[in-house]
């Protein structure tokens, strides 16, 4: 239950949530663990065999564009052999999580044995400054997991609905409509809210329902600039980034993609979340009542050490057909880590958040915090944590003790 | 506290004529599903060039996502000549065609009564700290 006593929620009226892509916990935020042994990152010694049986040890070798091509495979089946190593429940019904295949799989994808190791490469905290800065200036999640161990649509469908209608997959083409989007309950409480795209050229990935049915939801992220700057952000807004390197439609030059996802450079989601940060952190009406959250869609296939928890099944069922394995998928165990971190000025400095989070969080906390009770949810989103109740600093931290970016 | 220099992507970063990943595949794979649920003379305005680079596929996302908003898509919309690699999300097709000029003829040409107000974005520019400057 949400402490409404607290100072900084007291203060609160707009909550952000920009969604990046395909990156896990230990490849962006791992070597944070290293200065600040409280995140749960990478002692350097982790390993994982490759597929001539040697062990391979994780390396602080990220390069930020053409490491990760091939786009590493993250559908079910191989993040499948990414948490299990390989065995089967055929070979043994109790198996259980060793996080030992991400090199086999992705020596799938290229029969390359060195190409492969690169699975395991993570940045340095320095050549990541805004997400390592804000992870460490703010609150950051230890045990945040992608929804379900698969690929994007179906993680962000949770980020939306509180569950993937029993997809797996990227064909989420069908919902159920007994459960609405965090949006459509917004709205229905008399409450304000915006999916906020790129531009018109990048899109929403979330086109079957919403963008198709609801496009008064939508604005660009100039739309959200705009806000910022005439203090109109609405009480919820979801950013997504940049998908793809086109020309800007307009003739402006162009417009690189900023999503993060593989073989995407990084440093240009870097400079994006900065300018999301920087549009709520440089105005004094917004900063000191706005929550903004981080989070990554999925892995996208890169290596993570902690293994994904069991949680509350979500009331469907994957059957082998979907799955591409021989078992079903009864939605009771989490995807794979990834990072996320909570930015507000009424959060202490170098917060470590230990309970465990998944993409269900999103609506579950906004539901709570906009909107009260509300049984008409998934039962992953009733049972998934809250994250508000971390803005729990007695008093607002100065601007001066909060970093700033500028983007070169 | 000073503020932290966010460094740049360099130019050779930005390559428009990367082949689409599975996402993007996807992405145009969900439009399609909507594309082929509208009216044919709405369908005829979109352009058909093979969906294989990003550039492709953002020409197309465009045209689609500004038709459910029910506007018209960018004015000088350009069909970028692109290194053909890669698997195209849809068969090719025969034709060819100016996207800017078949858009803007179907979106001027409809006599369709306004639907209510959008509150999505009026202009499709970015950001400055997001757009990089034409060579």
């Amino acid at each position: 239950m949400l402490d409404r006593t607290l100072p900084g929620i007291q203060n609160l009226k707009h909550v952000v949530v920009l969604m990046m892509e395909n990156r896990s916990f230990d490849h962006m935020l791992g070597a944070l663990h290293t200065k600040y042994p409280q995140i749960d990152g990478l002692t350097g010694h982790e390993a994982n065999p490759d597929s001539t049986g040697e062990p391979v040890t994780v390396s602080p070798d990220a390069e930020y564009q053409g490491q990760l091509d091939p786009d590493p495979d993250h559908h079910f089946p191989a993040v499948d052999l990414q948490i299990f190593g390989g065995v089967t429940t055929a070979q043994n019904p109790n198996r259980a999580p060793n996080m030992e295949g991400f090199v086999k799989s992705y020596y799938n994808q290229q029969h390359s044995v060195a190409h492969s190791h690169k699975i395991l490469n993570y940045f340095t905290a320095e050549k990541l400054p805004v997400l390592s800065t804000l992870a460490t200036e703010f609150a950051v999640f230890n045990r945040w997991f992608s929804s379900i161990p698969g690929p994007t649509l179906c993680n962000r469908a949770f980020a939306h609905y509180g569950t993937s209608f029993g997809q797996v997959s990227m064909d989420v083409f069908y919902w159920n409509k007994q459960y609405k989007s965090i949006y459509e309950r917004l709205v229905a409480a008399g409450h304000s809210t915006r999916l906020y795209y790129f531009d018109q050229a990048s899109s929403s990935l979330e086109v079957i329902n919403l963008l198709q049915n609801q496009p008064s939801l939508f604005g660009t992220f100039q739309d959200f600039l705009d806000a910022c700057s005439r203090n109109k952000l609405p009480e919820y807004s979801f950013i997504e980034p940049n998908y793809t390197d086109h020309e800007d439609p307009n003739g402006g030059g162009e417009l690189i993609a900023s999503d993060q996802h593989p073989d995407h450079d990084v440093r240009a989601g870097e400079q994006f979340i900065a300018s999301v940060y920087n549009a709520i952190r440089n105005n004094p009406k917004l900063w000191p009542n706005t929550a903004i959250l981080i989070a990554y869609d999925e892995h996208g296939g890169i290596y993570d050490h902690v293994k994904p928890p069991a949680c509350t099944p979500d009331g469907f069922v994957a059957q082998p057909s979907a799955t591409g394995t021989p078992d079903p998928f009864h939605f009771d165990r989490l995807g794979i880590r990834v990072p996320a971190v909570l930015i507000s000025p009424w959060i202490a400095r170098r917060t470590v958040i230990n309970e465990t989070f998944e993409h269900a969080s999103i609506p579950a906390t906004l539901t709570e915090y906009l909107i009260g009770e509300y049984s008409e949810r998934s039962p992953r989103e009733i049972a998934a944590n809250t994250f508000l109740g971390y803005i729990n600093r007695p008093t607002m931290r100065s601007d001066s003790d909060c970093p700033a970016f500028k983007n070169d | 506290m000073d503020a932290i220099r966010v460094p740049a992507p360099p130019r050779q970063a930005f390559n428009m004529h990367r082949p689409i990943s599975d996402l993007i595949k996807s992405q145009i794979k969900h439009l399609k599903h909507v594309e082929y649920r509208l009216p044919q003379d709405l369908r005829d305005s979109l352009p058909k060039h093979p969906l294989v680079t990003e550039n492709d596929a953002a020409i197309y996302i465009a045209a689609m996502t500004g038709l459910l908003l029910n506007r018209p898509a960018a004015p000088k919309l350009i069909k970028m000549p692109a290194k053909k690699v890669g698997t195209p999300v849809s068969a090719p097709s025969t034709r060819t065609l100016s996207f800017a000029a078949s858009v803007e003829k179907k979106t001027a040409a409809k006599s369709s009564p306004p639907r209510k107000k959008k509150t999505a974005s009026k202009k499709l520019t970015a950001p400055a700290s997001t757009r990089r400057k034409k060579s």
